[in-house]
């Protein structure tokens, strides 16, 4: 399944009132959407409001999303009308420069987004980007292989079996236990 | 509730977005029942999105929780299910204004003559109700009947039913061959001759 086929399923389950299935897209596209949000509000507070806002807009407008176009196009839209609405609100300009969705996901919108918030988040971005890529760095090389192959091109497991002469599943386990390795060193700085 | 390894790599195999079969509707229940499985789900894509140099809001993380608890407080959205539509679908317009035309024509060519014919007439052949009675016969119509034609169906004369009778008999033999059914074998062979 593809990234849309995958989200067009999600989709199809949280239309059919499946409340976990939607659940489960917040958790895909909330970096995402914040991060967007953000180029246009600096306070975090702010960002988070708005971006809550967009996500219970398109819940709500979810019975109407046909799949024309992919969850993440739709989803970026609303996002951008929730900024601008929010700004008119606050008798602020709203942003002009819309950028096209596609555009920006193939972009990934730029720069990295820095927390703006605080001096403190900021630290624990930089830190948590940091904890990752020192956990990458620890990983055996089949491991650290896997999951750059996935993660960072973004090949699929047969892709990866080729290119790693290895069975699939053995792809499926390496880039599992990966994802363990780097999750095990990366929590206690998230539920800190 | 303890997650199963199961369980993990089935939302695993979300992220990657290669569930396998079946995979997909374990994943959403898995994580549907699983509070720590929904966390682990998304740290892994976080992780993904860290290694990819992605934008990263710490304070973001808490946008899901915070959806899911207004949500909680509103009635399911439900797709709209399609009503049974009342109205003929336009692609159905044209076939049915054409049925209908159709179905005009034919009452009109099979009921239309007998309504022109008058109310008088029953059905029956006009030539012999005027001659049945002459009274309602329209002005001047009985003029423009020749009483021989009137006669010559009168089953009292011997020649005419000897003729009728050959004419009939003559008509069985060729519809039968012919393998025509309905009005056309008799009406091309029992057809009223002008010249006796």
């Amino acid at each position: 399944m593809s990234e849309r086929e995958i989200d067009q399923a999600l989709v199809e389950r949280a239309q059919a009132g499946d409340r976990r299935a939607f659940d489960l897209l917040v958790l895909k596209y909330q970096q995402k959407i914040a991060a967007l949000v953000g180029r246009y509000l600096r306070d975090s507070a702010e960002v988070l409001d708005v971006t809550q806002d967009a996500f219970l807009k398109a819940y709500r407008a979810l019975p109407g999303f046909r799949g024309e176009s992919a969850f993440y196009t739709w989803i970026y839209r609303i996002a951008i009308n929730t900024v601008k609405n929010h700004m008119v609100a606050q008798s602020r300009r709203p942003p002009g420069d819309d950028v096209d969705a596609e555009l920006a996901e193939q972009m990934d919108l730029g720069t990295p987004l820095r927390d703006s918030g605080t001096p403190e988040r900021e630290a624990l971005s930089d830190e948590i980007a940091g904890t990752v890529q020192a956990a990458l760095d620890a990983l055996p090389d089949d491991l650290r292989t896997a999951i750059m192959f996935r993660e960072i091109d973004g090949m699929s497991y047969e892709e990866i079996a080729t290119a790693m002469d290895c069975p699939i599943g053995t792809v499926r386990s390496r880039i599992f236990r990966a994802r363990e390795a780097i999750d095990k060193r990366l929590r206690p700085l998230l539920e800190g | 509730m303890t997650t199963s390894t199961s369980d993990q790599r089935h939302l695993a195999a979300l992220i990657d977005g290669e569930p396998g079969p079946g995979g997909f509707d374990e994943a959403i229940r898995a994580a549907g029942q699983d509070a720590a499985l929904r966390d682990r789900f998304e740290r892994g894509l976080l992780i993904g999105q860290i290694l990819r140099g992605e934008p990263m809001l710490s304070g973001a993380r808490a946008i899901s929780g915070r959806v899911a608890g207004t949500l909680s407080n509103e009635p399911v959205m439900l797709l709209r299910q399609r009503k049974p539509s009342s109205r003929v679908r336009p692609i159905n317009r044209p076939a049915a204004a054409l049925a209908l035309a159709a179905s005009l024509v034919a009452v009109a060519v099979l009921v239309g003559p007998s309504l022109l014919s008058g109310p008088g007439a029953g059905g029956a052949d006009p030539i012999l109700a005027d001659a049945a009675d002459g009274s309602q016969s329209v002005e001047g119509a009985s003029d423009a009947v020749e009483p021989s034609l009137v006669a010559q169906w009168s089953m009292g004369d011997p020649a005419d039913s000897t003729e009728l009778d050959a004419l009939l008999v003559d008509h069985r033999e060729r519809a039968s061959a012919s393998g025509l059914t309905g009005f056309i074998p008799y009406a091309a062979v029992v057809g009223q001759s002008g010249v006796r």
